[in-house]
């Protein structure tokens, strides 16, 4: 017998026998029921016992995606399982282990037969195989996943003991306990709770005067009132923000390679007021989701979906723009599944999830709720990201409304046909004469004409910089190719690159230059650099060399990087055209674009962009010889500076010169231009006629009698008028310019925030294969999951659908999502342990018709969080002493079951934020952009070469706010913060790891931060307990860990006090050293050893257990 | 009382107890089943992991290194210029890039729009050295001649096009970042060996201002447990953060205050019984220890001047590459698992004849004496050292080609490395590009190739160092990579 069989045989005995005890068969025929087994359970329970399993080992390749599915067996659906599969057998056979091809599997240790298959390195351990085994005897019963069923109020269960429960929540917690036949903890101390509810609900610890008060309050509803003083308190909203800027993966860099800084702050301050004044859950999620499109939606809607924004976004130079925004979206549905569904919907992106009931095309589905934002992947260096929304204050609204009035004011006078020009104008037609007429050709403003003829070489003098010392061996100074400028000498233009040089062929009038390879005209630096609130014309020829050439004709613009940052004019390769002005594109722009070819390939072309100064679409004119080809707007939403360098600039913020054939990196060639001309006004149709070639235009009107004119004529007469002539037109386009400018300066000067817009025209969303952006393949429209539920028809199929749909009252995840979290700020563990995860993988409820009692009760409660917070800290559950003695953490290491109360390690901003509050030195200000405490030096400089390169301390209150206000930077993140196991804030982080590390230790015992508090802490100690050291130490300890100190604890605290204080007054200079840390300074009149012994004591107790855990 | 062995105790009691409680009563059952079967249970995740002890009790395999090197090169160096001699690329210097070599390889936004792809053959001569015959730049004289040591591999390749997917690509095995790093992987995975260190020590050093950033996300722990992410050890008096007591307080002074806050730990502990207490303790010891241990790693001063001599005069100069190298040794010796070099500066776009050669001379003799140096203290046989970028560099010049001058944008299809150490071949070079150096034509290795040799070495099925994360188990290779066995010895 091989050693591969005999082992064959023996198994299959061995397995015999399992099936016996399993079954609950012997030889000796039916006993009464199954035997005990550790581990089986008696009943075995298809959601609790056996799905789990089914899932983690077996859906990888029996589960819902049809491409990884072997043998055809799918075993997440019932009917699939229990059917007759190819090879004749049934997996599962209800009742029948023999006939249950499952069980053989199971049991086999064939490697061909054996499952899991041993290269998955997957297995089953005995108790699973039993489990199994068992499940199938018992009738192999099948339930639909428990979250995917809407929650129902569940009956209150009973209890045997009276006097414990204080409301229903503990009731179902007893009832749990009473089964075991375990009973709940005592009730904590006073002080024990009222720390553990300060930093639950403030994220702070109860001050020495709090903790008097409330164990002085002896009335019966002093807990109720000490709830209430915490959540009326404005720390509330800080604490519940920070928990939810993990979730948002709010940061105050954007991320990726580059990392330069963002502004957010506005959302982070937005999501704090909103957990403070209770904002309803159900607003919260939609206003974050969808608030822009709201009726009417409102700034602080706008602001609100930041949210999705927050993400990181990439500035790197040279990566494919699409690749990333993919990427951006894909983050906003995943965000979506942790955070609302509890789900981890990614895993769909590329395949259909493994385990749960969401197909590639269902992720795709949800991924075109978010798809269709006015975006682009690659975010500029200069200005934010668009598109965005801008901070106003009520005060600057009225401003802008006040501007607003204004302007239209102004605009109705501008009107060529308003009455009050027709006196003036009826005397300029009656003189109109030869002069005015030769005059058409040559338009005013003039300032600058380059006739591109042959380029001529020039020396620069080489630019001696006097701080460096004088190269040895100088290279060779190339001469530059120049073109001239006939306006202004100095102002001249440029053959972008010798090495590359343009070719000077025949023109349209003289010589032009041709754009050949990866040449490029530059023309002039400093002229043309027009805000938005000027009028300006630019007019050139061109021939298209080569048919289907496509790039940027003309730009003043630097590109991608800046955002396109300023006007331009794109050539397609059907020959169509391009035209607008940019603050950061797409979303904060006016473009348009011909809505079919006007450039002919071997033609000279006469293209002229004539600009009103209004911001709007409907004042760029792009004329193509001489008339104005159909268009249509692209983005009309132009709100803010289009110069190069304003407060906004970030690491490539420089002015960028006119330019043809090139705009960044992007270039064009296969094109002619010649003839360039620039005006700092708008010109007129019949000047562009002119400019265009057209021989008199005005006389050409003037020769037909008035009463003949067609009305074209008549308009082009007027506008002429207004734009060449009147004086008072002239006068109100100055009043104009100068209105605009005040507008411009205003909304370019505030705060704006990523924010969401859709765009106009829809864009399309496809299954990507792979989860790739480069391999689109079905279309599909907005859906949600079917195994959600239906996505209503009467819902719209856009993001604001999607927020009705996940808040409708019947949603089965989103109101257990949110309370199950909430019970973990508050218990440590939520009542489902994968928060982020409520799928086949994820823990079960531990108690699930507890969880559906609060969240069926929140959503009645119309999700009032307050409300839900306050009947959570005020349960006997909660209030139970977290005490527990090793036989009863040896039964429930987790604390599942509840018999004891919560404990567990602050989190890195409270640990922070404690030592400041006891210390004294916090800042209680809220709000407003992120601050830079104390760092050791050098590590920003360390990591970074561009961009944000310097972390600069800030000054007094800056290094003493709350931790949430630290700025964040996502390549290098604060370090005490990280070493806490704060989240890096890269994609959502629903929960954080709770760790023990020595770095801990080093920062609680050495960072500046906690030794100044430590110091300001002794301050105290010394000052307001008088000379008493027991009164001192007791004060301090206090501060730091709401409890007073044992008499043992004094002591042992006392005696390191007298030790350090010997040695202090021994060593005057160690103590003057350590007083000097940090920027605050100790109050005059203390003794310089008492204060720096005390500052050990304070730093000790700092350190302690009971400091940075909640107990 | 041995520190480190305490404070995994302590850290992982809580969950043991977790783990056995349910465990009891199935041994009766395990009786009956195979014994392969448990041991292939075994390898799931152990008890210990989830609180930060090694997750495997022993390797997978037999584990040929016990420690890594990795001296990363930042940018990607240009192999054209270093390892992959291309003399036909010198004669054909200037002629058009044949769409038939480029097949429609994707490029970064910085050369897509180019119109013009000139070939630029390398300005700096190859030579062959050692008994290998290998062909190496005259740039890297100090390897050259170690070439013999050295196992070269000039058909790796990657799938990303620019810095920080692909660094994070061969740092995660992912391009987006999040996912741990290979060394907390390994901390992970084979937990640490020395009990005043931490297991994964990060280092940095530039050789040129203004190239690419770097980001602390590439020594992360993911969602693995956040002691195993990447410490950075700094040049300068603080080399790890707040290690240093406060001024003023001396060590007499620490030490009293350590023994009060375990007194009235003890004090806690015995009102609480709470087990976290003593892994606190055990902390606040190791914290301590690692007050003087990391102070003689990074001491310099007992190193001769041969040693010195050996490194180059950077060397001397705290937070150069040449520097680090010498601290990698010194982290080695101390049984560090993983020792991560970071090195910036080698992104030449532009410029490229005199950057890279800046770029060599920083770190030529360094990376040569760090192989030679951990040869001579028999420390080679069991380490790995690992030299190399996150891609490759064009054929062709990025911008314009220059007599004397040029760039290459990045080139994910094609890069070159070296390793050297226990368990790859010595004087061995592995794979092939085409003669114009943009194609990999014989043994291609890709990025999770490398990775899973990578952990081969270190005895870890790639297929079988998992975490499951979000319900999914994930590993550094993804569902990805091939041990490429040519390249063991």
């Amino acid at each position: 017998m091989s050693r591969s069989s005999r082992r064959i045989a023996v198994l299959t005995g061995g397995a015999a026998l399992l099936f016996a005890i399993v079954a609950g068969t012997t030889s000796c025929g039916r006993t009464a029921g199954p035997p005990p087994i550790a581990g089986v359970p008696e009943r075995v329970d298809f959601n609790f016992h056996v799905k789990p399993l089914l899932s983690d080992r077996c859906f990888k390749c029996h589960g819902p995606d049809d491409r990884q599915r072997k043998g055809g067996l799918r075993l997440d659906v019932q009917a699939s399982a229990l059917a007759t599969l190819e090879t004749g057998h049934r997996a599962i056979v209800p009742g029948s282990t023999a006939k249950s091809e499952l069980v053989r599997r199971i049991t086999s240790t064939d490697p061909k037969v054996m499952m899991p298959a041993p290269d998955s390195h997957l297995a089953l351990d005995e108790v699973e195989k039993a489990t199994l085994i068992r499940w199938i005897e018992q009738g192999a019963e099948w339930k639909p996943h428990w979250a995917f069923i809407a929650p129902k109020t569940p009956a209150i269960p009973a209890i045997k003991q009276k006097d414990w429960a204080r409301g229903e929540i503990d009731r179902f917690v007893l009832a749990a306990l009473e089964a075991k036949g375990w009973a709940p903890s005592p009730e904590a101390p006073r002080e024990t709770w009222l720390r553990r509810a300060s930093f639950d609900l403030t994220g702070l610890p109860p001050t020495p005067a709090e903790i008097d008060a409330f164990l002085a309050d002896a009335t019966p509803d002093a807990y109720d009132r000490a709830v209430d003083r915490l959540l009326a308190s404005p720390a509330y909203g800080e604490r519940m923000a920070a928990d939810w800027l993990d979730i948002a993966r709010y940061a105050d860099s954007h991320g990726y390679q580059d990392d330069g800084m963002r502004e957010m702050w506005p959302w982070r301050d937005w999501v704090i007021g909103a957990f403070n004044r209770n904002l309803r859950v159900d607003d919260f999620i939609t206003w974050q989701l969808a608030g822009d499109l709201l009726p009417g939606a409102t700034q602080e809607q706008r602001i609100a979906t930041g949210f999705n924004r927050n993400h990181m976004q990439s500035q790197e130079g040279g990566i494919v723009a699409e690749e990333y925004r993919t990427e951006y979206v894909v983050d906003r549905v995943n965000t979506l599944g942790r955070a609302f569904l509890g789900l981890s919907v990614e895993c769909a992106r590329c395949h259909d999830h493994k385990y749960d009931p969401v197909t590639q095309r269902e992720f795709y589905r949800l991924y075109g709720f978010f798809n269709n934002v006015n975006e682009v992947g690659q975010i500029p260096y200069s200005g934010v990201p668009s598109p965005t929304a801008i901070v106003t204050t009520p005060e600057v609204d009225e401003k802008l409304a006040a501007l607003a009035a204004r302007i239209a004011t102004l605009e109705k006078a501008l009107d060529p046909a308003d009455a009050r020009s027709d006196a003036g104008f009826a005397r300029w037609l009656s003189t109109a004469a030869e002069a005015a007429r030769a005059a058409v050709a040559q338009p005013p403003g003039l300032i600058a004409h380059f006739p591109f003829e042959t380029p001529h070489p020039v020396i620069e003098p080489r630019k001696i910089d006097p701080k460096q010392p004088a190269p040895v061996n100088p290279k060779p100074i190339k001469p530059i190719l120049v073109l001239d400028n006939l306006v202004d000498a100095k102002e001249r233009g440029r053959v972008g690159d010798i090495d590359r040089p343009t070719k000077t062929v025949p023109g349209k009038i003289g010589l032009a230059q041709q754009l050949v390879g990866d040449s490029f005209v530059e023309a002039g630096k400093t002229v043309a650099l027009f805000e938005r609130n000027e009028p300006f014309t630019v007019s050139f020829w061109v021939r298209v060399d080569r048919a289907g050439t496509s790039g940027p004709l003309f730009a003043r613009s630097g590109g991608v990087m800046n955002g396109n940052r300023g006007y331009d004019i794109d050539l397609q390769a059907d020959g169509s055209l391009t035209a607008g002005l940019h603050h950061v594109d797409p979303d904060n722009a006016a473009e348009i674009t011909t809505t079919g070819p006007v450039l002919r390939p071997g033609a000279w072309q006469h293209v002229l962009l004539a600009y009103d100064g209004s911001s709007r679409t409907a004042g760029i004119g792009l004329f193509v010889d001489g008339v104005r080809p159909p268009t249509s707007v692209v983005i009309d939403h132009l709100r803010r500076s289009i110069l190069h360098d304003g407060h906004d600039k970030n690491w490539d913020g420089g002015k960028t010169a006119m330019r043809f054939g090139r705009r960044g990196d992007e270039r064009l060639d296969g094109i002619s231009v010649d003839e360039l001309r620039v005006f700092d006004r708008q010109l007129s149709r019949l000047e562009i006629q002119a400019l265009a070639g057209v021989a008199d235009p005005l006389g050409a009107i003037l020769k037909t009698p008035a009463a003949t004119r067609t009305a074209a004529q008549q308009a082009a007469l007027r506008e002429h008028y207004a734009l060449r002539v009147d004086p008072a037109t002239a006068a109100t386009r100055r009043a104009l310019l100068a209105v605009r400018g005040d507008e411009n300066a205003l909304l370019t000067g505030r705060v704006e925030v990523m924010a969401m817009r859709e765009r106009a025209a829809p864009r399309k969303t496809f299954i990507l294969a792979r989860g790739a952006y480069d391999a689109p393949t079905d279309e599909v429209t907005p859906g949600t999951p079917a195994a959600l539920g239906a996505f209503p028809k009467d819902l719209p199929p856009n993001r604001l659908g999607l927020a009705r749909w996940l808040t409708a009252p019947g949603h089965p995840l989103t109101s257990r999502v949110i309370v199950n979290r909430t019970w973990a700020q508050l218990f440590g563990r939520g009542l489902v342990a994968t928060p982020a995860d409520f799928g086949s993988q994820g823990k079960l409820p531990t108690h699930p018709a507890l969880l559906d009692w609060l969240a069926t009760h929140f959503v009645a409660s119309g999700w009032n969080l307050k409300a839900l917070q306050k009947t959570l800290v005020l349960s006997a559950t909660y209030r139970q002493s977290s005490i527990a003695d090793a036989a009863a953490r040896e039964r429930d290491p987790a604390n599942e079951w509840l018999a004891r109360g919560p404990s567990h390690r602050l989190s890195a901003e409270q640990v922070r934020d404690g030592a400041l509050a006891a210390s004294g030195l916090l800042v209680r200000e809220i709000g407003g952009p992120s601050v830079y405490p104390y760092q050791p030096a050098g590590l920003w400089e360390a990591l970074a070469t561009r961009n944000a390169t310097t972390y600069k301390v800030g000054k007094g209150d800056d290094l003493y706010r709350r931790s949430l206000y630290t700025v964040w930077k996502r390549s290098s993140p604060p370090p005490s913060a990280i070493s806490f196991d704060a989240a890096e804030r890269l994609f959502c982080t629903v929960s954080r790891q709770r760790t023990s590390t020595p770095l801990q230790a080093l920062v609680l015992l050495n960072d500046p931060q906690f030794v100044e508090a430590a110091r300001a802490l002794a301050a105290h100690m010394i000052h307001d307990a008088g000379g008493d050291v027991d009164a001192r130490i007791t004060l301090g300890f206090r501060a730091l860990t709401g409890r007073r100190p044992a008499n043992e604890e004094r002591a042992a605290l006392a005696s390191l006090y007298r030790d350090e204080l010997t040695r202090f007054r021994r060593e005057r200079d160690a103590a003057a050293t350590l007083l000097a840390v940090g920027a605050s300074k100790p109050p005059p009149g203390i003794d310089a050893a008492e204060l720096a012994a005390a500052t050990v004591v304070a730093s000790t107790v700092m350190n302690l257990d009971d400091a940075v855990t909640k107990r | 009382m041995d520190g480190l062995d305490d404070l995994k105790f302590n850290g992982t009691r809580r969950h043991f107890l977790s783990a056995a409680s349910l465990g009891i009563g199935s041994t009766a059952l395990a009786a009956l089943l195979d014994p392969s079967i448990l041991s292939a249970a075994a390898q799931t995740p152990g008890p210990a992991a989830a609180t930060g002890g090694p997750l495997l009790a022993s390797p997978h395999l037999v584990p040929r290194v016990k420690r890594v090197i990795y001296l990363f090169q930042s940018g990607g160096p240009s192999q054209l210029e270093l390892f992959d001699y291309k003399p036909r690329l010198r004669t054909m210097n200037g002629q058009e890039l044949p769409e038939s070599i480029r097949k429609g390889q994707r490029l970064t936004g910085m050369t897509a729009h180019q119109k013009s792809f000139p070939m630029a053959g390398s300005q700096f001569d190859f030579a062959r050295h050692g008994k290998s015959g290998t062909w190496v730049s005259d740039l890297l004289p100090h390897t050259a001649r170690i070439v013999d040591k050295l196992c070269i591999v000039r058909s790796m390749h990657t799938e990303a096009i620019n810095h920080d997917p692909a660094v994070t690509f061969v740092q995660t095995g992912s391009q987006q970042a999040g996912r741990p790093s290979i060394g907390a992987w390994l901390s992970y995975g084979l937990g640490s060996e020395n009990a005043n260190l931490p297991g994964f020590i990060v280092l940095l050093s530039r050789a040129r201002e203004g190239d690419q950033p770097l980001y602390s996300w590439l020594w992360g722990s993911g969602f693995l447990p956040s002691q195993h992410q990447g410490v950075q050890f700094r040049g300068g008096k603080d080399p790890v953060l707040f290690l240093n007591d406060p001024k003023g307080i001396d060590r007499a002074s620490r030490r009293r205050m350590l023994d009060a806050l375990r007194t009235l730990e003890e004090q806690q502990h015995a009102r609480t019984m709470d087990p976290e207490i003593d892994a606190r303790v055990a902390q606040y010891e190791m914290a301590y220890r690692m007050q003087t241990a990391v102070p003689d790693a990074m001491d310099l001063s007992a190193e001769s001047d041969a040693v010195f001599d050996l490194y180059g005069a950077d060397a001397r100069k705290p937070g150069t590459y040449a520097a680090n190298c010498l601290l990698a040794r010194r982290l080695a010796e101390r049984n560090v698992r993983f020792i991560q070099l970071y090195h910036q500066g080698w992104d030449q776009h532009g410029d490229l004849p005199k950057d890279i050669r800046t770029m060599t001379q920083s770190v030529d003799q360094a990376s040569a004496a760090l192989v030679v140096d951990l040869e001579r203290r028999g420390l080679l046989e069991d380490t790995l050292v690992i030299w190399g970028g996150e891609f490759g560099r064009t054929n062709y010049s990025q911008g314009k080609l220059e007599k004397d001058n040029y760039g290459r944008d990045h080139h994910p299809r094609c890069f070159s490395i070296w390793m050297a150490g226990g368990g790859v071949k010595r004087g061995y070079t592995h794979g092939e590009t085409d003669e114009l150096g943009y194609n990999v034509v014989r043994d291609p290795v890709h990025v999770h190739d490398f990775q899973a040799t990578l952990l081969h070495l270190l005895g870890v099925d790639h297929e079988r160092l998992l975490f499951k994360h979000q319900g999914r188990r994930y590993r550094l290779t993804d569902v990805h990579g091939q041990v490429v066995k040519d390249l063991l010895a």
